[in-house]
């Protein structure tokens, strides 16, 4: 397999066309916050241009990009936590980008199913997005969250039966197959 | 091809939004800021260049060194030796653990200059009878961050020090620099789990491990943090006893029962059996004390287990109960029978009427055990509704978004008020729940009473 060492204009370009979705809805399933998905999906592209030469194919490139955006993620999560003390700083901020969220919001809020998983707490609804939207394998899932696959295997579970059991409440009619 | 399990499943395999939001404008913010990278990496490389011409009368003048050395060739000699040691590097985890003197730089001698000195550390660490990570548990004395000791040796990667009557030996990655500024913080014990097997550490940014592999699953308690590096208890079996043992922050993840691999045998109901068979037909030994275990391999009803001394069989899966450091947990902060029944009531009907009457402290517990279970509605009814508190929804979504990373800090709340006695002040129509020895920038939490219905509920932002 060849390898990109550099990148030219139109590569790069064709490049994040293709994986700015996948990469821009990861970071917003993680933070639920458009402004913030923002910000990851510009660092991970302008991340993978400068160390493209540094990618050797031990995982696919879309795993590549959602882990860096995971990794971001995860950070502005600690940063966020270390500056809250309490819960005010994360619900004011909440309010002063109210419009941006609510064009994101009003999207998936429609699909039912969209808003019960985003409510999941974050280990279960990333795995079970990895798995099911992403289409990641368990030892994908397991490399990219440093997590055993039996961890991944009960996590998905565990996320399934939650949603399970909130469409059961909801008195949704999805039908299992 | 994904096969899915479900209706819903094959709806999120498609994007929930239409079109995607990564637009142009971002794509071109994208671009400008690798221009603006790109920029100043050549302004890097421009800098490096004036620095070579900065090098060249340093080279010059390391030559002119040399040929003096020439002139002195015992000298020469040791220098050699030296620049040989700092090639000749082994790779530390292609064989056992040693102790250090072989895995750790050569041997400085020992330190004349330095010897009769008072030094301090970085934090509480064991001092041990030998220069020797694998000491076999033995332990002289331990030292604090608060007290001086005199030095007596220094060998490089330990130094010996004295403490009234004994010696011992502590790492010197623990020696406190006069420039250091951080120390090693002792945390009220919490617990997490091994996400990723690791080898674990003597001291936080240890060139090799000098520990063995902890498993995915195993339990561990945080006794001290140093950055993103904790110090930890963990369970042992059959392998040798250690002092420190650190571990980073990239390898644990927020405890959860389910992730538990280590836990010990139920008690309740005369104790539990280890069998002989998967089948656990053949009942080999009665349990009825705390044992801790370790999950081997998981059978339909059944877990094959290790226990203390390596021995090993099989369990009931209903007997086994996560979290060995479970029942060394305070108890200050156990329900009793009738804030149970109090928290059963209210979390069926979230009728503020089944908290009439608790005390502040019943409602105090029984907000924890909320906590503890993860339960942010039931979290938010139990909230005092004053003006400043955010939407139910708003808390609830909150709250999940943030459960991994507060979990930390909850539980550790939880742990420490568990393990401190609490007393409750009152003033007016608040009450504060606080350490009975509180101490000036201790936590109090606050609790509001309607005072027409006389129930007390948890005020917003109670923790201070």
């Amino acid at each position: 397999m060849r390898y990109i060492e550099k990148w030219d204009d139109a590569s790069f370009r064709q490049f994040v066309e293709q994986y700015s979705r996948d990469v821009w809805n990861y970071a917003y399933f993680m933070t639920k916050r458009r402004e913030t998905a923002d910000d990851i999906a510009q660092e991970v592209f302008i991340k993978a241009y400068f160390h493209i030469s540094q990618f050797r194919g031990q995982s696919t490139m879309k795993t590549w990009l959602l882990s860096m955006a995971r990794n971001m993620a995860l950070n502005y999560f600690r940063s966020a936590f270390i500056r809250k003390v309490t819960l005010v700083d994360l619900f004011s901020s909440n309010e002063t980008s109210s419009s941006a969220e609510q064009e994101v919001l009003d999207q998936w809020a429609s699909k039912r199913i969209w808003s019960i998983v985003l409510g999941l707490p974050r280990k279960h609804r990333e795995a079970l997005l990895l798995d099911v939207h992403y289409g990641l394998s368990c030892k994908e899932i397991a490399g990219m969250l440093g997590i055993a696959e039996g961890t991944v295997k009960s996590r998905l579970s565990r996320a399934r039966s939650k949603v399970n059991e909130c469409l059961k409440e909801e008195e949704l009619d999805y039908e299992t197959i | 091809m994904k096969r899915y399990s479900s209706d819903w499943e094959r709806e999120l395999a498609s994007s929930p939004f239409d079109g995607n939001l990564f637009t142009d404008k971002q794509y071109k913010n994208v671009e400008r800021r690798i221009r603006q990278h790109q920029g100043k990496g050549r302004e890097l490389a421009r800098s490096k260049r004036h620095g070579s011409v900065i090098l060249i009368p340093i080279v010059a003048i390391a030559a002119v060194a040399a040929l003096l050395l020439l002139f002195q060739p015992d000298r020469l000699g040791s220098l050699l030796k030296e620049v040989n040691s700092w090639f000749s590097v082994e790779s530390p985890r292609q064989e056992p653990p040693v102790p250090p003197e072989q895995t750790e730089q050569d041997p400085v001698q020992e330190d004349q200059e330095n010897k009769g000195e008072w030094v301090r550390f970085k934090g509480s660490t064991y001092a041990f009878e030998d220069p020797n990570y694998w000491s076999g548990g033995y332990y002289a004395f331990i030292v604090n961050s608060e007290t001086e000791y005199k030095l007596l040796e220094n060998n490089g990667a330990f130094v010996k020090v004295q403490d009234g009557e004994q010696t011992g030996w502590i790492p010197s990655w623990y020696l406190l620099d006069e420039e250091q500024e951080e120390l090693v913080q002792d945390v009220k014990p919490y617990v997490m789990i091994i996400g990723k097997a690791t080898d674990f550490y003597a001291y936080p940014d240890q060139a090799a491990p000098s520990g063995f592999v902890l498993d995915e699953g195993k339990v561990v308690q945080i006794l001290r943090q140093y950055g993103d590096w904790f110090s930890v208890d963990i369970p042992l079996y059959a392998e040798p006893i250690t002092g420190e043992k650190w571990i980073h922050r990239d390898n644990l993840i927020v405890y959860d029962d389910m992730d538990a691999r280590e836990g010990y045998l139920r008690l309740k109901d005369g104790g539990s059996f280890i069998y002989g068979d998967k089948e656990a037909k053949e009942q080999r030994q009665h349990i009825d004390y705390k044992m801790t275990v370790r999950i081997d391999e998981a059978y339909e009803d059944t877990y094959r287990i290790t226990a203390a001394g390596g021995m090993m069989g099989y369990v009931k899966k209903d007997d086994f109960i996560p979290n060995p450091y479970e029942l060394t947990r305070g108890t200050y902060m156990e329900l009793t029978s009738a804030e149970q029944e109090a928290l059963d009531r209210f979390a069926h009907s979230r009728d503020d009427e089944d908290l009439r009457g608790l005390e502040p402290i019943s409602v105090f517990k029984i907000y924890q055990q909320a906590s503890l279970m993860g339960d942010a509605g039931l979290l938010y009814d139990l909230l005092y509704m004053q003006e400043g508190i955010p939407s139910r929804d708003q808390f609830i979504e909150e709250y999940n978004r943030t459960a991994d990373l507060s979990v930390n800090g909850e539980m550790l709340f939880i742990t420490i008020a568990s393990q401190t006695e609490l007393k409750t002040e009152y003033s007016g129509d608040e009450a504060y729940i606080q350490p009975l020895q509180k101490e000036d920038g201790e936590w109090h939490f606050r609790l509001l009473r309607d005072a027409e219905r006389d129930i007390w509920k948890v005020s917003w932002l109670a923790r201070q």
